[in-house]
């Protein structure tokens, strides 16, 4: 139980806010700027604005909270429309906040919004914070440096207001005390069980009650009203029959593929730059040093001694792995041609002349036209099928609008027609597994009408056409299909009553002062006692201990009551004594976490408190 | 011929006028660029300070980083404790001297120097600008004065307007209180008070207010009631 309480602390270190989150790998965050009113406010909160964009960049974000929370989940499959309101409320929380935040005069250092901005991976180059990856990756994300510098103001503050009010928390031991004796609690009980299950059997039916019963129930063996339809379906994989790819397209794409592959590989390299004004020194210089490898020295030595790239020299010349951004040509096309160890022949940059030697390359796959040839294939196949599948999509639209009948269509399209299951408005399975067929074969065109309905699509790469081929209307099940389930019911029912009745007796007698063994021993009925229960865990009948844990404790034991059990078993029951936990008796380390656990638990509640109480007096545009 | 003022008449007259209200123009002109320069000045030092108190706060924020703060070295509790003074003598008007002084007052609390908690939960009360931090302060005041077992002067701290949102953590203390003083009827009121204001993140209050208000039960619950009399 305490075990379960400290549980709880672990997601509440939350006052240490994520401040850079870049929402990078999602797809999506590309799109944000697809839309046109991205830079319109969406949101206002006590006269400031929140623009659409902004809302968009907090639904990546949380989008790849979820991807990184719940392993192998699909981004694609997250519905920005149900996710967006959450969304919406959570950045109005945060600046209701922000804004009390600025109301108290609170600022910000910039040393510290330096501090936090170089020292961010994302903006960094080869360890180091680079001013033009700084700007792209903002632009990436829709900002300029002056709304990004608001956005992490505005999270720096909540996080200082977090600390002021959910950090600054306090327990007394006197809190502690009384958690402890309710948290690890104790009762005792004993009951007696009257089961269902023997008097079921005992009793008999006969077919007239079913019969009356059956009779009188009518509304529950109704069956709804269901149809059958007859479908056309048009699916990307049916176009691929029609694609013929020959061989010398794919391995021209395989070469393309692996070319991209290679130049892909990070690769890690050094270098000597010689960049004097007077290139007669290069040139000695240049030879020296090449004269100096021949003879065993290092490169990384001769880098220190020779190179003219300050920033690298030191390092012995390392670059780090490349970015190819930030590279000409030659200098990428010499170092793509390298293998590990090797240095290359002077070349000659706009910088000056390099010697390069390349230090380590991430692995490639291996890729081979064997195994990758029918992959490729079927991609290609695939994206010349999406192709062709616009204008199928309009032949079968024009066609099934002039046809009579769906075969003819079908003919004319080299299509199946199929027929679909007997299926209800809420569906089926098969073709009636998808809504939106559903949808379209209950449309009154096609359910009254009997007209064949609109192409329906599916998905972007399936689409489908129904027409009516039977109506099954509603009736009600035969009574021979329904008896058995009639009959255990009745059965059940008149057992209750028989059970509840022999409970009530049992449960008189116990409140009227006789023990419970006695009674059970009378009624040849089997009773337990469970000691020193605690509130969780244990070996015990959960559902009566958790009866047994809400009865009250106040005023005379025992406590006799009595109730029915979910599976019909009735129970009488007994409280007979109730012992509090005692915070002394826990261990050291256990007082130490019910005391953190309180105190963190109760100053986070109070956070919330605050944010909802600024959040219930502030004025609120465009949430609903 | 009265309207024509030949040239020497105007400079006369502007002269004249000059000697009349020069120097309060000038000393209007004088006043104004001043006051800018004075405002733009004061803007300048404010905003400073507030920049000032938030680096110092960052320090403290490093410290708490690293654990609670119960649990710090006795030099990084030492630093925690200047810190926040600092903040609390240098920049005494700033938001960031309340959150100290909460700071201060919590490690009182840990060190059951209750007295000095109690008067510093005072300081937040009367002194914040925020109202809603100084309803926080004003719960946690009232449940150190329950650690000292003064019950009665509990019940008055928290009798005042709580916002809504608030009213579950006022409700809490207020329901233990009842319950020390034996007056199972008053507390059970409170707990359910308690229970039905949870707001946004009160889910894991829950449970502990549950086992609070049964503690205080004297009869079978509505819930279970019904139960006993269908049979």
């Amino acid at each position: 139980m305490l075990q379960d309480f400290r549980d709880n602390l672990k997601g509440t270190a939350f006052f240490i806010v994520i401040l850079i989150s870049i929402p990078f790998a999602l797809v999506g965050i590309d799109q944000i700027f697809q839309g046109g009113s991205a830079g319109q406010m969406e949101l206002s909160v006590n006269g400031e604005d929140i623009t659409g964009i902004e809302v968009d960049r907090a639904l990546a974000r949380h989008k790849q909270r979820l991807v990184e929370q719940y392993e192998g989940l699909d981004p694609a499959l997250l519905d920005d429309e149900l996710l967006r309101k959450p969304v919406q409320y959570g950045l109005v929380r945060e600046k209701v906040v922000s804004i009390r935040a600025m109301d108290l005069g609170m600022e910000i250092e910039k040393e510290a919004f330096s501090k936090l901005i170089t020292s961010a991976e994302p903006f960094q180059q080869n360890g180091r914070f680079d001013r033009d990856t700084y700007g792209f990756v903002l632009s990436q994300m829709g900002h300029t440096q002056s709304t990004y510098y608001a956005e992490i103001k505005d999270r720096m503050l909540i996080a200082q207001m977090a600390l002021g009010v959910a950090g600054t928390g306090i327990v007394t031991p006197e809190e502690a005390e009384l958690s402890a004796a309710l948290i690890e609690q104790k009762r005792d009980y004993y009951y007696v069980t009257v089961p269902i299950a023997q008097v079921q059997k005992t009793i008999n039916l006969d077919d007239k009650a079913v019969e009356e019963y059956y009779q009188a129930n009518q509304q529950d063996f109704a069956t709804e009203e269901k149809i059958i339809v007859d479908y056309l379906e048009l699916k990307i994989d049916d176009l691929l029959s029609d694609i013929d790819i020959d061989e010398a397209t794919v391995r021209e794409q395989f070469d393309a593929e692996l070319k991209q592959l290679i130049s892909s590989a990070r690769r890690r390299v050094e270098h000597i730059l010689f960049a004097d004004d007077d290139d007669t020194v290069n040139q000695n210089q240049l030879a020296e040093v090449q004269k100096k490898l021949t003879e065993g020295a290092t490169f990384g030595e001769l880098a220190q001694v020779y190179s003219d790239d300050l920033g690298t020299a030191l390092q012995g010349g390392d670059l780090g792995f490349i970015d190819p951004t930030g590279f000409p040509q030659n200098f990428l096309d010499v170092v793509a041609k390298l293998s590990i160890g090797e240095v290359s022949a002077p070349l000659e940059t706009e910088s000056g002349i390099h010697l390069i030697r390349l230090v380590d390359k991430e692995a490639t796959t291996e890729m081979t036209f064997e195994t990758e040839r029918s992959r490729i294939r079927r991609d290609l196949e695939g994206q010349s099928a999406e192709q062709l599948l616009p204008d199928k999509i309009d032949q079968l639209r024009e066609l099934a609008y002039n046809a009579e009948t769906l075969s003819e269509v079908g003919e004319a399209m080299a299509l199946t027609l199929q027929t679909s299951e007997a299926f209800p408005r809420s569906g089926g399975s098969g073709i009636a597994s998808f809504p939106s067929v559903v949808k379209a074969a209950f449309d009154p065109e096609v359910f009254e009408k009997g007209h064949a309905s609109e192409v329906i699509e599916i998905g972007p790469t399936h689409i489908a056409i129904v027409k009516l081929k039977e109506l099954i209307p509603a009736s009600t099940l035969a009574l021979e299909l329904v008896r058995d389930d009639i009959v255990t019911s009745l059965k059940m029912e008149q057992a209750r009553a028989i059970v509840e009745a022999k409970g009530s007796d049992i449960l008189e007698k116990a409140k009227g002062g006789v023990e419970l063994e006695a009674l059970a021993k009378q009624e040849e009925l089997s009773w337990q006692a469970s000691i020193d229960t605690r509130r969780y865990g244990g070996l015990v009948d959960g559902a009566i201990r958790d009866h047994v844990f809400a009865l009250p404790v106040r005023g005379e034991l025992p406590r006799v009551t009595g109730f029915v059990s979910d599976n019909g078993d009735y129970i009488v029951l007994s409280l007979t004594k109730v012992t509090p936990g005692k915070y002394d008796q826990l261990a050291v380390e256990q007082r130490d976490n019910l005391l953190g656990s309180i105190r963190a638990n109760v100053g986070l509640r109070e956070y919330q408190s605050y944010q909802s109480s600024l959040f219930d007096g502030a004025d609120i545009e465009g949430l609903n | 011929m009265a309207q024509h003022l030949s040239d020497e008449e105007q400079l006369e007259s502007l002269k004249r006028w000059w000697q009349e209200n020069g120097i309060q123009l000038l000393l209007t002109v004088v006043v104004v660029v001043g006051g800018w320069f004075g405002w733009q000045q004061w803007q300048d030092y404010r905003q400073q300070q507030a920049s000032d108190a938030s680096g110092i706060y960052s320090q403290i924020m490093e410290l708490a980083d690293q654990g609670p703060i119960e649990t710090l070295s006795d030099e990084n509790k030492t630093q925690l404790r200047e810190l926040s003074e600092s903040l609390r003598s240098d920049y005494a008007s700033s938001q960031y001297a309340q959150y100290a002084t909460m700071m201060l007052a919590r490690s009182a609390v840990g060190d059951k120097a209750y007295d000095k908690a109690a008067e510093l939960f005072k300081q937040v009360i009367e002194g914040s600008s925020d109202d809603e931090l100084a309803n926080i302060a004003r719960v946690r005041l009232a449940r150190v004065v329950v650690a000292q077992k003064d019950y009665t002067s509990a019940l008055a701290i928290l009798d005042v307007d709580a916002p809504d949102a608030m009213i579950s953590l006022f409700a809490e203390v207020r329901g233990d209180i009842h319950y020390y003083l034996g007056d199972f009827t008053a507390a059970r009121a409170a707990y359910q008070a308690a229970i039905s204001g949870l707001g946004e993140g009160g889910e894991s209050a829950r449970r502990l207010l549950e086992f609070k208000l049964n503690n205080v039960l004297e009869s079978v619950p509505p819930e279970l009631a019904t139960m006993e009399e269908e049979s």
